[in-house]
């Protein structure tokens, strides 16, 4: 028995000559069962991430709501709902697209069913551990990549099981041709664990706490070359993948162009590895490394129109389907939130744009565009599609699917239009003078009291969205309900060994029927760009100019450090100030690279909700800050901040300090031999001045408690470089006061 | 530390100037090769996703 390939349009022969009509066809089943585990992991923690995204809205509109519980303070839940969002549903997803659609394209069951029970299940840990040590403080406190060193560690082994299924599942196919969307997965695999990996070089100082082996703008430039390609090679490759595979499929209709195809693919992965210094313009980055990331940020807008348009003239002449079908209007929602993000990126990425959006609401707007029409659109458009079928049956309510569209739809739009106006209304705020010269605004709580209705509308947008969520899962139950699962679905293909090879004229057709080597030169093509962007910089020693009064921070103000990185400060408050004028006015002197030569890890922040904090050492007595951190309205009116009365209560934990300076030391910190053992008495001494002080100025304070800590570090930030360099030249290289 | 792993590479100096010849290389290759690609064989590719090996069709869809 021979496959008869037959095509619906029947416009397209089929010309490859694949089929030895005398050879039998092998008989096989899809595994749809971990289809349909990924599945309801996707929808599960789809909820969870917006459950914790809405709570996190709600507390920039009431501070109050839900505060005093260290565990559920905002600079902790931010980077858990980041993680749900990204790696628990996106991620899921991403894996129910990719074991339903490989397997079909590949005419093959998975490589190893007990891999892709490994892969689940040690996902599904991975997302537990982080829901357990996010909200506990244990932070290394880079975006998207906060998990601490275990868990870091977990993720590879359940990456490379990952990828040894893909890569099994490809090499055992019965369809010669590697299929678009197999490149894109198979990109995502190499280059996920590629960035995960060199991102994630940490020093251990126990089970929970690591330094990030880099310091300052290495450390920010290898961060944002992970965090912007983590959006590229996990939010955008593998959707685009799911994209190739799933419009053809609900439209009927094969892709536009094969051939722009083929160009996305190369120019996107060659591309966006480079474009990630765009997220550090106007830094202390070297001034080379922002150009390049500006460059290549706005070549990047061919590529990624060129998918976009690719996807949506597939639907040219079945755009009435679109508007039956609920899966294609997500799918068209979807790749046009695609388009329309992809353009805001490179716009963001020139140096006088992003003086106006960064730092700003307007990055919430423009990833919430990206993530929740984008990757929740191709996500929920994917179970629209996959679960009837994987049940045998059809979706319970197409009409329910219609009020989820337009649910996620009007929530999208009232999210990201308040963060638009948000981020522009404080932007300009920020940089308002008088006609004197001087800033309108100098309080910055008066860019904040402003954005009040804004944050509220957004809240009243993600409950849109969620809603939506809800009604998806209910639609998608009731359907599961009414069929009858089918966990091995029957198939039949000839084997590869008896297909006939095609000519192999052209490079890239032999290529497309290799994927080891197609791996390979994947590999190659996201190398280059890091290896050209981190090499110079990590080696020539002048584009980090040392400045000589910058000294390693005090045995108190690292554990003070340590307390600003587990209760998420990072989240709210940048360390960066640009040299812009209104910059310099508001913060003070302009942040220079040398100043950070000894931050492991950097802390430079990608948001002000609040003000910038690198200068802010010297501006505030001990005393203002005492109050103020137990409850920020008592000394500033109207704030959004929380407060955090646990660091009045808690004794500082200062088991770890010695170890703490053994690893810094390690990581090319200059302490002197043998500081680790005077480590502790030095914090005691420290902190005793700074409770001291607090004392005369009317606040009895224990001197061993981690608010303490936490002030020696604010007083400490940002006021090496006033010091005067020869002073500095005579002063101990880890003094006990550091300032 | 890392520094120190990475100045040990004889040559890195060049890795950057390689890689961007590759790249461009790469990019040129790719932009030929398409501009010459056979249009059946690509529409060919271009249907794999719609080959139906499975014997299971959703309820209402007519067998292809």
């Amino acid at each position: 028995m021979s496959v008869i390939l037959t095509s619906p349009t029947a416009v397209v022969p089929r010309t490859i000559p694949t089929v030895d009509e005398q050879v039998r066809t092998e008989q096989f089943a899809y595994d749809n069962a971990v289809v349909r585990q990924f599945a309801v992991a996707t929808a599960f923690w789809a909820i969870v991430a917006f459950l914790v995204g809405l709570m996190i809205a709600l507390k920039l509109v009431y501070p109050a709501f839900l505060s005093g519980l260290p565990f559920l303070s905002y600079g902790r839940l931010r980077p858990l709902h980041t993680n749900a969002a990204i790696f628990a549903f996106a991620g899921n997803a991403i894996f129910v697209g990719v074991y339903y659609s490989l397997q079909r394209l590949c005419k093959a069951r998975m490589f190893s069913d007990r891999l892709s029970a490994i892969h689940f299940w040690g996902w599904q840990l991975i997302i537990v551990l982080a829901a357990i040590t996010l909200p506990l403080g244990f932070t290394t406190s880079k975006e998207y990549a906060e998990l601490e060193w275990p868990i870091d560690l977990l993720i590879a082994a359940v990456w490379i099981v990952f990828g040894w299924n893909l890569l099994g599942t490809i090499l055992r196919r019965r369809e010669r041709h590697m299929y678009v969307s197999i490149w894109f997965y198979l990109a995502t695999f190499i280059t996920v664990a590629v960035l995960h990996v060199v991102n994630s070089l940490e020093l251990p100082v126990g089970l929970l706490k690591s330094y990030s082996m880099y310091a300052g703008v290495q450390d920010a430039l290898v961060q944002w070359w992970y965090g912007h390609n983590a959006v590229a090679f996990f939010l955008t490759t593998p959707f685009l993948g799911v994209m190739y595979y799933f419009i053809p499929k609900a439209s009927n209709r094969p892709v536009f162009s094969y051939r722009l195809s083929i160009v996305h693919f190369w120019s996107l992965i060659f591309l966006y590895i480079w474009a990630g210094p765009h997220h550090l313009l106007y830094t202390a980055l070297p001034d080379w490394a922002q150009s390049l990331g500006t460059v290549f940020s706005v070549m990047l807008i061919a590529p990624s129109w060129g998918g976009m348009v690719n996807g949506l003239l597939t639907l040219r002449g079945a755009w009435d389907r679109v508007r039956e079908s609920a899966v294609l209007k997500f799918m068209v929602v979807g790749v046009t939130a695609y388009g329309m993000s992809t353009f805001e990126g490179p716009m963001m990425s020139l140096k006088n744009v992003n003086a106006l959006t960064h730092y700003t609401d307007y990055i919430i707007g423009h990833v919430h565009l990206g993530a929740l029409a984008w990757n929740g659109g191709l996500a929920f458009a994917m179970l629209y599609y996959i679960v009837p079928r994987i049940y045998g049956t059809k979706l319970y309510s197409e009409r329910l699917a219609n009020v989820h569209f337009w649910l996620a739809t009007l929530g999208i739009l009232f999210y990201a239009i308040p963060m638009y106006v948000s981020g522009i209304t404080q932007s300009l705020m920020w940089q308002q003078f008088t006609p004197d010269g001087v800033l309108q605004y100098p309080n910055f709580l008066e860019t904040v009291v402003r954005l009040r209705p804004m944050y509220m509308l957004r809240a009243g947008g993600g409950t849109l969205f969620m809603l939506g969520g809800l009604v998806a899962a209910y639609n998608l139950y009731r359907t599961a309900r009414q069929g009858t699962f089918i966990a091995a679905e029957s198939a039949e293909a000839p084997p590869l060994v008896a297909q006939k090879r095609a000519p192999l004229s052209a490079w890239h057709r032999r290529l497309e029927s290799r994927p080891v080597q197609f791996a390979v030169w994947t590999f190659a093509s996201v190398i280059v760009g890091g290896v050209i962007e981190f090499v110079p910089t990590a080696l020539v020693r002048s584009n980090v100019p040392t400045i000589a009064a910058v000294k390693p921070y005090t045995p108190l103000e690292i554990e003070g450090r340590d307390l600003y990185i587990r209760e998420g400060c990072v989240g709210c408050h940048s360390q960066m100030i640009r040299p812009l004028r209104a910059e310099t006015a508001r913060y003070g002197d302009y942040s220079k690279a040398g100043e950070f030569v000894y931050d492991h890890p950097f802390l430079w922040g990608s948001k002000r909700n609040g003000p910038d904090l690198h200068r802010i050492g010297g501006k505030y007595p001990a005393s203002w800050h005492f109050v103020h951190m137990k409850e920020p309205s008592a000394t500033s009116p109207g704030s959004i901040m929380p407060g955090y009365p646990w660091l009045y209560d808690s004794t500082l934990d200062t088991s770890h300090i010695e170890g703490k300076i053994i690893t810094l030391r390690r990581l090319g910190v200059p302490y002197p031999e043998a500081f680790e053992r005077a480590a502790e008495a030095n914090l005691r001494a420290q902190a005793s001045s700074v409770a001291e002080s607090l004392t005369r100025g009317g606040m009895p304070a224990n001197a061993d408690r981690e608010i303490i800590a936490l002030i020696a570090y604010l007083e400490r930030l940002g006021t090496d470089i006033k010091a005067a360099p020869s002073a500095a030249a005579t002063a101990p290289a880890a003094g006990t006061g550091g300032h | 530390m890392y520094k120190d792993i990475l100045l040990s590479i004889t040559g890195i100096e060049t890795f950057p100037v390689v890689s961007l010849l590759l790249f461009v290389t790469v990019f040129t290759a790719v932009l030929i090769s398409v501009v010459r690609m056979d249009r059946s064989h690509a529409q060919a590719l271009a249907m794999l996703p719609l080959d139906e090996t499975s014997s299971v069709r959703p309820v209402g869809e007519a067998p292809r």
